[in-house]
């Protein structure tokens, strides 16, 4: 009986694994986006289409032209923050991060912060495809109140002879030093990008 | 009147007994073994509490003889066949095992009704039996209780020769009845485990749910003449009426007691796990209800038989499908099963006055900072109360007791156990000697040792620390030290160093060890990390404070100044 059993189950697992592979192609997940789009010849441009919320995310900025996207990091409207540390990886076999047109080779400063004079705890490293990104105020000074302006920017350039599709861009453990001094993970909410 | 008399002269005999005993009694000889019978065998087994070995079966017995109860004097053992109607003898030096018992073994004492419980008094001189069906047909047809001096000699007599005629049985032994039998003893109940100190003996009678005693020295029925069965014979107990020291059980099957409790096994419903072991403090007696006594141990099935040696208790649970003989402790701090059982077990017997079995496996003395550490292990434990640390300052002078109160013993029988005293009293400088003193329940000591230690000088590097002692690569820490007086202190990489703390930049996760001159070492270890993206928050928050500030952070002021400053900054962005 319980082999029976056993083995009359595989319908059943065709099915769960149908299930997965459409669900893994939806994407789903609120700090990654991808899309479908077969493969073609060389890709242009770069089409990014912003999540939805109103959490921390990554949305184009309007300097962006067909092969270099920036992207501007938000957070909700009020939240009071002395920094952030940005996590990001993209797909380095069609795009690049490339100067986002600040002082610091990777981040360009948005408004929310007050980094003050002097040195400035503003610093980017590259590893592979991802993107560490790190902008702080100095010392337990005010915190800074977001509006709806950019945290910072950073851009990815698409690669010349890139192949069309899409580009995966995700973000983890991305972290900001909140009013009371205290590191918290925060999520960033990545929208889908495709070279087209 | 009993009771009176009991409750009046119970504490004054118990005070004066032990060390009149001591001197008075023959010593009875070490007896290792636990001993048990297999009913339906029918058998008897034994387990060596000294060793861990079992012969199981030791004795074969003649079918029918469902053998019940168990004594041990520490040369023989004695069992009741009341199956057979009599009480088997056999030398506990017998090496072939298992072997059937021989006739003569099985006849000791025949003719009897059908006798349960037996014990021996603890000088080993007299043997009690319970036979609770007394002689039908006799003038003996009522329960009763008998003794026999152990240390009479037997007298030959004829092969049909047995002691009280038992109409339906033919009697079969070939041996007399010792000199000195006195049956009966005490006539009452329905008896079946027995048990006897110095000065009372117990029963459990099962008819009247209830634990009786009786003084041993006062309670004698007038002489029974064996060779005249219709001689005189005790009559009603009258005077010799026995005490109910507990009472509102069910049916207790045995009795066992120490200095001061008892300890009684009661047949439940007969329903699984429904029997159990109760105590009773002495003190409390002579009438007691059980009810206010939380049971020793529950769970229990069948008749639960009863030995007790030391301070360990011994039970076996008659369970239906595997009959189990448990070990554990009278403060009921633990337990472990020593046996499988063949078949159902009527009654243990244990060797009560054993000497002291302690093998003390090892026994050191370590010197730590200012005190001294005494441990020990046994190898086993039996009959041990536990033990003393007595310390002197000569390997031959004189000791004292260290620990204030005896250290109870751990062990159960042959499972020995390990323990460690820190003595703190001990002055520096100096080397202490130790020995290890065992107590058995009876109160002999043994010595074992001395062992000691020398207590270094104290130390003269009272603190050493580093602060902080995690740093970013390319950062500083202080380390500091307090001392008493100003000794010639090295430190590792530093050499000579003094002023009570030197600044240090190490380049990797490195000890510092500090040095007095006479050899006192303290260590401090000092981390080293890389600076990380993860640490820039704290940086930022620290940066600008200094100490004393709520922000300061010493791992991000690199350069020791007290102040996180823009260089502290600058140079932790550097490392990324």
């Amino acid at each position: 009986m319980h082999l029976l059993a056993k083995y009359s189950r595989p319908a059943g697992a065709a099915a769960l694994v149908a299930a997965l592979a459409s669900l893994l192609a939806c994407g789903g997940s609120s700090s990654s986006g991808t899309a479908q789009t077969p493969a073609s010849t060389p890709a242009t441009s770069l089409q990014y289409t912003a999540p939805a919320g109103t959490g921390y995310q990554l949305v184009q900025d309007a300097s962006s032209t067909a092969t270099h996207l920036v992207l501007d990091l938000v957070g909700p409207a009020g939240a009071q923050i002395r920094g952030v540390l940005l996590n990001v990886a993209a797909d380095t076999a069609k795009t690049a991060w490339s100067h986002a047109g600040g002082t610091d080779p990777f981040i360009k400063e948005g408004q929310a912060l007050d980094l003050g004079t002097g040195p400035r705890l503003e610093k980017s490293q590259q590893t592979g495809a991802n993107l560490q990104a790190a902008l702080f105020q100095k010392g337990a000074g005010a915190a800074a109140t977001l509006g709806t302006g950019p945290i910072l920017s950073v851009a990815l350039d698409l690669k010349a002879g890139a192949a069309a599709g899409a580009v995966s861009l995700s973000s983890s453990a991305s972290q900001i030093l909140d009013a009371a001094g205290n590191t918290q993970t925060i999520t960033v909410a990545v929208g889908s990008l495709i070279a087209k | 009147m009993n009771r009176i008399f009991h409750l009046s002269a119970r504490p004054l005999v118990q005070g004066l007994l032990p060390a009149l005993l001591l001197a008075a009694l023959p010593a009875r000889a070490a007896d290792p073994y636990l001993y048990w019978t297999n009913q339906f065998g029918p058998s008897i087994s034994r387990f060596n509490l000294i060793n861990g070995t079992s012969d199981d079966p030791w004795l074969t017995l003649t079918a029918a003889a469902m053998p019940t109860g168990i004594a041990t004097d520490g040369t023989n053992v004695y069992w009741t066949e009341p199956g057979l109607h009599r009480i088997g003898r056999a030398a506990i030096a017998s090496a072939l095992t298992p072997r059937p018992a021989t006739s003569d073994e099985e006849n000791w004492i025949s003719g009897l009704a059908a006798p349960h419980g037996v014990t021996v008094d603890p000088a080993g001189t007299t043997l009690y039996w319970s036979d609770p069906d007394g002689v039908p047909n006799t003038i003996l047809s009522v329960a009763y209780i008998g003794k026999v001096d152990l240390t009479g000699t037997y007298v030959a007599k004829s092969a049909n020769d047995a002691w009280w005629a038992y109409p339906t049985v033919t009697p079969v032994d070939n041996i007399s009845a010792p000199p000195g039998m006195v049956a009966p003893f005490i006539l009452y109940g329905g008896f079946e485990g027995l048990t006897v100190d110095n000065t009372y003996i117990y029963w459990a009678d099962t008819t009247a749910g209830a634990i009786k005693q009786a003084t041993l020295g006062t309670v004698v029925a007038p002489l029974f003449d064996i060779d005249d069965p219709s001689g005189p014979i005790i009559t009603d107990g009258g005077s010799n009426d026995a005490a109910v020291v507990v009472t509102g059980l069910n049916a207790p099957s045995d009795v066992r007691v120490n200095a001061t409790n008892l300890y009684y096994a009661d047949y439940n419903s007969g329903a699984t796990g429904t029997s159990y072991v109760g105590m009773v403090a002495l003190p409390t007696l002579p009438i007691v209800t059980p009810a206010a006594d939380a049971p020793l141990v529950t769970g229990l099935t069948g008749d639960p038989a009863l030995a007790l040696k030391g301070a360990n208790l011994f039970w076996a649970d008659n369970l239906t499908d595997s009959v189990k003989i448990f070990e554990g402790t009278l403060a009921g701090t633990s337990s472990r099963s020593l046996a499988t059982a063949e078949s159902f077990v009527g009654a243990m017997a244990v060797g009560a006055d054993a000497p002291l079995v302690v093998s003390v496996a090892s026994f050191t003395a370590q010197a730590k900072a200012s005190q001294v550490v005494v441990s020990w292990t046994t190898g086993s434990e039996v009959n041990t109360a536990g033990f003393n640390v007595l310390r002197s300052t000569t390997a031959n002078g004189s000791y004292a007791k260290v620990n204030p109160a005896l250290i109870p013993a751990q062990g159960l029988g042959v499972a020995g156990a390990s323990y460690s005293l820190t003595d703190a009293g001990v002055a520096a400088g100096q080397t202490w000697f130790y020995e290890l003193q065992d107590i058995d329940n009876t109160g002999v000591s043994t010595l074992h040792g001395p062992v000691s230690a020398t207590v270094g000088a104290a130390s003269l590097i009272l603190s050493f620390q580093a602060t902080p002692p995690d740093v970013f690569l390319g950062g500083s820490t202080l380390l500091a030290w307090n001392t008493s007086g100003s000794p010639a202190l090295t430190l590792t990489g530093a050499g000579a160093v003094s002023g009570g703390s030197l600044k240090v930049t190490p380049l990797g996760t490195t000890g510092y060890t500090l040095a007095d001159a006479q050899g006192d070492q303290s260590l401090a270890t000092v981390t080293v990390k890389p600076f990380g993206f993860q640490d820039i928050a704290g940086l930022s928050l620290a940066w600008g404070s200094s100490i004393g500030d709520a922000n300061y952070n010493p791992c991000y002021d690199l350069d020791c100044d007290g102040t996180v400053g823009d260089l502290d900054v600058k140079a932790c962005l550097a490392g990324l």
